[in-house]
């Protein structure tokens, strides 16, 4: 069991700033000084503090964390991948025969379909040019009516073919594309290959951060609220039982770095999206439909809480 | 409209004239067995791959009739002893709905 210092802490670590009396998350906060004036003032104060005033409590402080998390170093920033058994870790590097080349198969194919009028490619040229982009979502567009949507890489490729895509005269209308559709999640597998290595960077822009913060504190508070007839809450498996066995499984620290994923239960490719609810249908609670407002929140949330570690492309899990 | 299902063939070893190299066959099919029902109850029609064949330079070499009980995005690996010329390896297959799929792969002759 690991050591939790209860929710005040997982909700400032996205912004660097860890409040625990902990030596790593006190140097980590230091690191933050650069980016933040405000949050470095006071991790330089309280990093004085703790050196000059107590350092009998560091001592204790490092013993504890040392004890806390022994066989998962660094366990809060672990990839997916790493809980992965050997046999899907060889199934996942090999780029021949993996499921998920089928699916990038799929989406190359889709990127250059150009029977609807238009084709990814005529606007986008290769996936290529996208990838510097694809770290940034989710992020908030503009809507009818001055209203901010959060919309996430699947939501946009969904948009961006709705829009985009005509049938040509005279044929019948194919049904208009659907967030779980193939299509869309074989461009987002695409989309997410070229990107690979990009650290995850999600930001406000200036005009948005009232926004972007609001939607940011409903995804951190969505993941301390339990749901559901088991009554448990994300962060009591993702952050306070991490390396735990649940079941048959290692319970990881649920960064969202591989998605979307093939998933060995689905046999197919999912996304975040579907994750998400597979977690509600997890826990017994209400299932929210896909693309859900709450569900981008979490999806907002997590992003951030996993800025900087690097997206892996499309991976494989249970 | 016809879906699109994509397949690949690749080889695992050294292609060298009299070498048993394997061959790896993956598809992504969805291998509907007919056992399920989807959301609203309605039974989903079988749509499993029925026919797989093999041709090592135009001469069929393995003729496989997989059923309900191969998982989706099926997986095929079998050997293949090299001829002296190379050649290519060919391979076929049917499914229920009637969509065709074939792949082939050039047997490229290693020093």
């Amino acid at each position: 069991m690991i050591a939790s210092s209860g929710v005040v802490d997982w909700f400032f670590e996205p912004f660097g700033f860890n409040i625990s009396s902990k030596r790593t998350s006190l140097a980590a906060s230091c690191g933050a000084a650069l980016a933040t004036p405000f949050f470095g003032f006071i991790a330089a104060v309280l990093w004085a503090t703790v050196l000059t005033v107590c350092p009998c409590t560091l001592a204790l402080a490092q013993g504890q964390a040392s004890q806390a998390r022994p066989a998962w170093p660094n366990s809060n920033r672990l990839s997916g991948s790493a809980f992965l058994t050997p046999g899907l870790l060889k199934l996942q590097a090999d780029e021949a025969n993996s499921p998920i080349a089928l699916w990038l198969d799929k989406g190359r194919a889709a990127w250059a379909d150009n029977s609807q009028s238009a084709s990814c490619q005529s606007c986008h040229n290769s996936p290529q040019s996208l990838h510097s982009s694809v770290p940034n979502y989710p992020r908030l567009v503009p809507r009818a009516g001055g209203q901010l949507a959060l919309i996430n890489l699947e939501d946009q490729i969904l948009q961006c073919r709705t829009r985009n895509l005509k049938p040509p005269a005279g044929t019948v209308p194919r049904e208009p594309p659907r967030l779980e559709d193939d299509d869309i999640l074989s461009l987002s597998a695409l989309l997410h290959d070229s990107a690979r290595g990009q650290p995850i960077n999600v930001q406000p822009t200036r005009e948005q951060m009232e926004t972007w913060s609001a939607r940011l504190a409903a995804g951190a508070a969505l993941f301390a609220t339990r749901l559901g007839r088991i009554n448990l809450a994300c962060v009591h498996c993702h952050e306070q039982n991490i390396g735990q066995q649940m079941r048959i499984d290692v319970i990881s620290p649920g960064h969202p770095t591989g998605f979307p994923v093939y998933r060995m239960s689905w046999q197919k490719i999912g996304s975040l999206d579907r994750r998400l609810r597979a977690c509600y249908s997890g826990v017994q609670a209400v299932i929210p439909p896909p693309g859900a407002p709450e569900l981008r929140d979490l999806e907002l949330f997590l992003k951030v809480r996993a800025n900087g570690m690097p997206l892996e492309g499309s991976s494989i899990r249970r | 409209m016809a879906t699109q299902i994509p397949s690949r063939l690749s080889f695992a070893g050294v292609v060298r004239p009299g070498n048993t190299i394997e061959a790896r066959w993956i598809a992504g099919h969805p291998m509907e067995s007919g056992l399920r029902v989807d959301d609203s109850g309605r039974k989903i029609d079988r749509n499993v791959i029925t026919q797989i064949r093999v041709s090592l330079n135009g001469k069929v070499i393995l003729d496989v009739e997989p059923g309900t009980g191969m998982s989706s995005n099926p997986y095929l690996a079998f050997p293949i002893t090299v001829p002296a010329e190379g050649g290519s390896v060919q391979v076929d297959w049917l499914d229920d709905a009637g969509n065709r799929g074939v792949v082939q792969q050039l047997l490229l002759l290693e020093k």
